[in-house]
């Protein structure tokens, strides 16, 4: 058996001679291709990313998040590809698989085509598939018999699909047109495909070699099927009006974002445009046990300033990068966004942005928050997640990691005091309101931390014998080191970052390792808060989907698992030239034991 | 004994499917078509027997629930009663939590901390079927109570009547059983009794020790000392049994059977499983008066519509779709609890009940891949789409007279492609009935 497997497993290398590219046509606004598919398939046995993956438990989460159509539909799978869907679908994808896709009319029209491993495997593959459809459907045999035989091509209508074989090739089509087209194409005798338009070939020039599989999209063409979305996503002035029938056209959401405030502040503008760009490729890929996906914007315009650059200063890299939960640093020049309001956003949004920093004034009391505060802060933010140091009694019933928030500020002698007295204001609010729920308040005072006053608001220690609830992860702290703003969920963590800042008095480039924008998310850091929450996950998982006490305990403990799989999650968003931006993800998981290399004892 | 609270003796044949499946929807939220089976076979009085056993809560969901309304979120709350109404372990229990829910009437709107909403749950729970002059005292103890009654706000020289106007009004007389008078020196024998953080305080110096007559009685009197009054008044018994004959038996019973109820309560010494066990032992109950002659409550309706189908559903899902027919549990409108009746069915409700009944049918009927029981695995499958229309009929609504509808759900089933599609259809045209909206 295992040497019939491994004979299975001998397939051939990718064809250099087979490009996808050449069966698509010009007028496709996405191409999806495959290159290293097939082998990393083939080879996944080897494969330090496949093999983490196989003993995470991430494929039994996934079954069992399955009902029972999709369980079937895959059953149908792997039978078509012989058994297995893995070793099948190295076979089938084996010397590169593609697919394009364009809209006609408001309707997708495509064509998919594979070269496989070789003409007899995947001769029984279509059998196997055919004898399947005859099985579920009860339909004859014989109507499934190739409905015609052209140019050496097996084709078969089968409602709105047509297929084909010739050889080792396979092509599957929205319609007969299409499917003869890409076999002309194969054949030499239709020169005009994809593969011969120049800005595509420019893009698939920049692809990553080992890519699995890699991605292609005219953005400008799909934008165009919207017909507000081209000066929306553009950010131009004429045309500002949310889009009255584009809901479902392709891109809508990405569009309309483009122009909303609340994804500007949190995505930054150069994310919240993204759909304005005239191209985007993606490209993922397998490095180690590492997987890294990677879109690219390209032909992207961002207005001045508001683009990630400048030199970050003062806010500290951590001192013990392996402590954080979580780490996130990004650009937001908040003034220059507010500046520009009027050219970024809708009309209607522009006067409640304005209210909101007028209500905001009232904290700061009296001061201008637009135009006095925020040119006075730096544009780099940080926001660090670490474990929160609980005093005696006082840990929560669901535990919390504690983040803080880190701030450059231009003129510290000014700002920071604005900034802390607005903390105090801000408490003192929240007490009314508290007070009018009858809810204990929250105690305000001044601590210290070497020569560094915090200002700390603590909830009033509970009662003997009475819960102690969420609310206690909540010990809110704000200070200032020098340039930099502390403003912190928990007086701890605020007091640890006090203490790194003061021991590198000397400013320091907040980046680090970083380049552009990150977030990081480390998975065992994030699993220790599963494991110490998991009852409340349990009984969190029965209420949310009704499941027994034995089905949520075994979906919770597969999510601790996986978290704990994933060693480092990284989001980042970089410029890699002007006018385009890469929004880069990659998961690196923990490898397992036995498929580290051993390590050499020095002698 | 009044004849209508003389105990039903079945005759050969009346312990049918129809009558076993009331018995469950009355003192419970709904058999599932297994549990009216094992009702059917064991008989009347096992059957009734059975409805005071219960078994223990789901141990993982009280360990993980005590934690996660630490999150503060009544929602959660919701969906954990929800959950214990679902599970069918305590089934009368839960149905007379309801009861008392809707009888003491208190918003987490006003009170603001899901530990005391909680802590009153339990209270309710625990006295569900208990003594009903223990359940009352603590009941004016409850820090939920008192917080949304101002308890910390009625001390001596300043009495605020709020719990004492309630106590008379909705919770032990009904108006007409005392003056104004009443009102408000009961209210100045409560002063004192208020909360300290999330528990009951009482404050003598807050106390207003001063002399008082309350409903004919005069004397020093404090909390304690003036519910024992109001519950010495035959109104209090007389109220609590109509109540009781109003949510489990009939929404206008008859008069003699609220006085012989009334007598039921204080020979047994106040006891509310003693009432309970009359009243669902009863001709009364039984009797073609009685049958699906309430509106369902929006929470009786989603807990029996999701047990009758055994489908895998949210409880918090389920809690959120009553809230959405009218009940949001935790959060009763008033202090007079919900109108119920027919004002469960306005327009909105009953848009809401057709959405949510329709979409239960047909997107989770059968559509779950795992091995739990639903309404055709109970059973043998439908063989035919002509049996999928009768099991629907048979099981969600045994005793169906109404030949109308079985029609429409007969030529409804023709026309589907499959048994199990059939099947989906059926059971969303019989729950989206007039008929299905009554228990």
């Amino acid at each position: 058996m295992h040497i019939v497997l491994c004979l299975l497993l001998q397939i051939p290398g990718a064809s250099p001679s087979f490009d996808p590219a050449r069966l698509i046509p010009a007028s496709a606004m996405v191409y999806v291709e495959a290159p290293h598919l097939g082998e990393f398939l083939g080879r996944r046995g080897d494969e330090p990313f496949a093999c983490a993956l196989g003993a995470s438990p991430l494929g039994a989460l996934i079954e069992e998040g399955l009902d029972a159509e999709a369980r079937k539909n895959l059953a149908n799978l792997a039978e078509i590809l012989g058994g297995s869907t893995a070793d099948g679908l190295a076979h089938l994808a084996a010397r590169g698989a593609g697919f394009g896709v364009t809209f006609r009319r408001g309707k997708p029209a495509f064509v998919a085509c594979v070269r496989a491993s070789d003409e007899a495997w995947l001769t029984a593959a279509i059998d196997r598939a055919l004898e399947l459809v005859v099985r579920e459907s009860g339909i004859d045999a014989s109507a499934l018999e190739p409905n015609d035989e052209n140019e050496g091509a097996r084709t078969w209508y089968l409602g709105p699909l047509a297929l084909a074989q010739r050889g080792d090739l396979l092509v599957l089509a929205s319609s007969p047109g299409w499917l003869r087209d890409a076999l002309d194409r194969d054949a030499g005798e239709e020169p005009e495909s994809l593969a011969g338009s120049a800005p595509f070939v420019a893009a698939r020039g920049a692809r990553a070699t080992d890519a699995l599989v890699w991605a292609w999209m005219d953005v400008a063409a799909l934008r165009s099927l919207n017909p507000k979305g081209s000066a929306e996503a553009q950010g131009s002035a004429e045309e500002k009006a949310p889009p009255a029938d584009g809901d479902e056209a392709p891109l809508a959401d990405l569009i309309a974002m483009g122009q909303d405030p609340g994804a500007h502040y949190l995505l930054g503008t150069p994310l919240a445009r993204i759909a304005g760009a005239s191209t985007w490729t993606l490209s993922a890929r397998v490095e180690g046990s590492a997987f890294d996906i990677a879109l690219r914007a390209d032909g992207l315009t961002v207005p001045a300033n508001l683009e990630p650059t400048g030199a970050p200063r003062a806010l500290p890299a951590p001192a013990d990068p392996g402590a954080e939960c979580f780490d996130l640093v990004v650009h937001r020049d908040l003034s220059a966004i507010y500046q520009q309001r009027a050219e970024l956003f809708r009309p209607e949004e522009v006067p409640q942005i304005a209210r909101g920093f007028a209500d905001l004034s009232l904290l700061f009391g009296g001061v201008d928050v637009a135009e006095e505060l925020l040119p006075k802060l730096g544009p780099w933010l940080r926001v660090v997640g670490r474990p929160a140091r609980f005093d005696a009694n006082r840990t929560p019933e669901i535990e919390l990691p504690a983040a803080a928030l880190l701030v450059d500020l231009d003129d510290p002698e000014t700002t920071a005091p604005q900034i802390l007295a607005a903390f105090q204001t801000t408490v003192g609010v929240l007490n009314a309101d508290r007070a009018q729920k009858r809810q204990q308040p929250l105690l305000l005072s001044v601590a210290r931390e070497g020569d560094v006053e915090i200002s700390v608001a603590r909830p009033l220690a509970p009662r003997a014998g009475e819960g102690i609830d969420i609310v206690h992860n909540l010990v809110p702290a704000c200070a200032h080191v020098g340039r930099t703003l502390i403003l912190g969920t928990h007086e701890s963590l605020v007091r640890e970052l006090v203490q790194d800042l003061t021991a590198k008095r000397a400013p320091s480039d907040m980046r680090g390792d970083v380049r552009g924008e990150r977030l990081l998310l480390r998975g065992p850091a994030v699993a220790t808060y599963l494991v110490k929450n998991l009852d409340a996950l349990v009984a969190n998982n029965m209420l949310e989907k009704g499941h027994t006490a034995e089905e949520a305990q075994a979906r919770t403990d597969a999510l601790v698992t996986l978290t704990r799989t994933v060693e480092r999650l990284e989001l980042t968003t970089t410029t890699p030239i002007e006018h385009a931006l890469e929004l880069r993800a990659r998961v690196q998981l923990t490898e397992p034991v036995s498929t580290r290399p051993a390590k050499t004892e020095p002698r | 004994m009044n004849a209508a609270l003389s105990r039903w003796r079945p005759r050969p044949g009346a312990w049918d499917r129809a009558a076993a499946a009331h018995l469950l929807a009355r003192a419970g939220f709904g058999g599932t078509p297994a549990e009216i089976d094992a009702a059917l076979a064991q008989g009347f009085d096992a059957s009734l027997a059975g409805l005071f056993e219960e078994r223990a809560p789901d141990a993982a969901l009280a360990r993980g629930a005590e934690k996660l309304l630490a999150g503060g979120d009544v929602d959660v709350l919701a969906g954990w009663w929800m959950a214990r109404m679902l599970s069918g372990a305590a089934p009368l229990r839960e149905r007379m939590t309801l009861v008392w829910h809707g009888h003491f009437a208190t918003s987490w709107d006003k009170v603001s901390e899901v530990r005391m909403m909680h802590a009153q749950n339990e209270l309710f729970r625990q006295h569900a079927l208990g003594d009903f002059r223990v359940l009352l005292h603590a009941v004016a103890r409850d820090p939920a109570m008192l917080r949304w009654l101002d308890g910390d706000d009625n001390v001596g020289g300043r009495p605020n009547e709020n719990f004492a106007r309630e106590l008379m009004e909705l919770f032990a007389l009904g108006l007409g059983a005392y003056t104004e008078s009443d009102v408000k020196e009961a209210a100045r024998a409560l002063t004192g009794w208020g909360t300290d953080g999330m528990s009951f305080a009482s404050r003598p110096r807050r106390h207003d020790a001063g002399p008082k007559t309350v409903l004919g009685q005069s004397g020093n009197f404090d909390g304690d000392a003036v519910i024992d009054i109001v519950l010495a008044q035959p109104a209090c018994s007389r109220w609590i049994a109509r109540r009781l004959l109003v949510e489990l038996a009939m929404p206008e019973p008859p008069p003699g059977a609220v006085e012989d109820l009334a007598r039921v309560l204080t020979d047994s010494g106040w006891s509310l499983r003693a009432a309970v066990e009359t009243i669902l032992a009863s001709e009364l109950f039984f009797s073609s008066a009685a049958r699906r002659a309430r509106v369902a409550g929006p929470v009786e309706l989603v807990a029996r519509s999701v047990r009758q189908l055994g489908v895998r559903f949210s409880p918090r899902l389920a809690a959120a779709a009553a809230a959405r027919m009218g009940q949001t549990l935790f959060r009763p409108p008033s202090v007079k609890g919900w109108e119920g009746g027919k004002a469960w069915i306005h327009v909105g409700a009953w848009i809401a009940r057709q959405d949510f009944l329709s979409s239960l049918a047909a997107d989770h009927l059968g559509r779950d891949g795992d091995a739990r029981t639903d309404l055709t695995r109970a059973r043998e499958r439908p063989a035919s789409n002509a049996a999928a229309a009768e099991m629907a009929l048979l099981q969600l609504l045994p005793g169906l007279e109404d030949e109308r509808l079985a029609a429409i759900v007969r030529a409804a089933a023709e026309k589907c492609g499959s048994a199990d599609d059939a099947l989906r259809l059926c059971a969303a045209l019989v729950m989206t009935s007039p008929e299905y909206q009554l228990v």
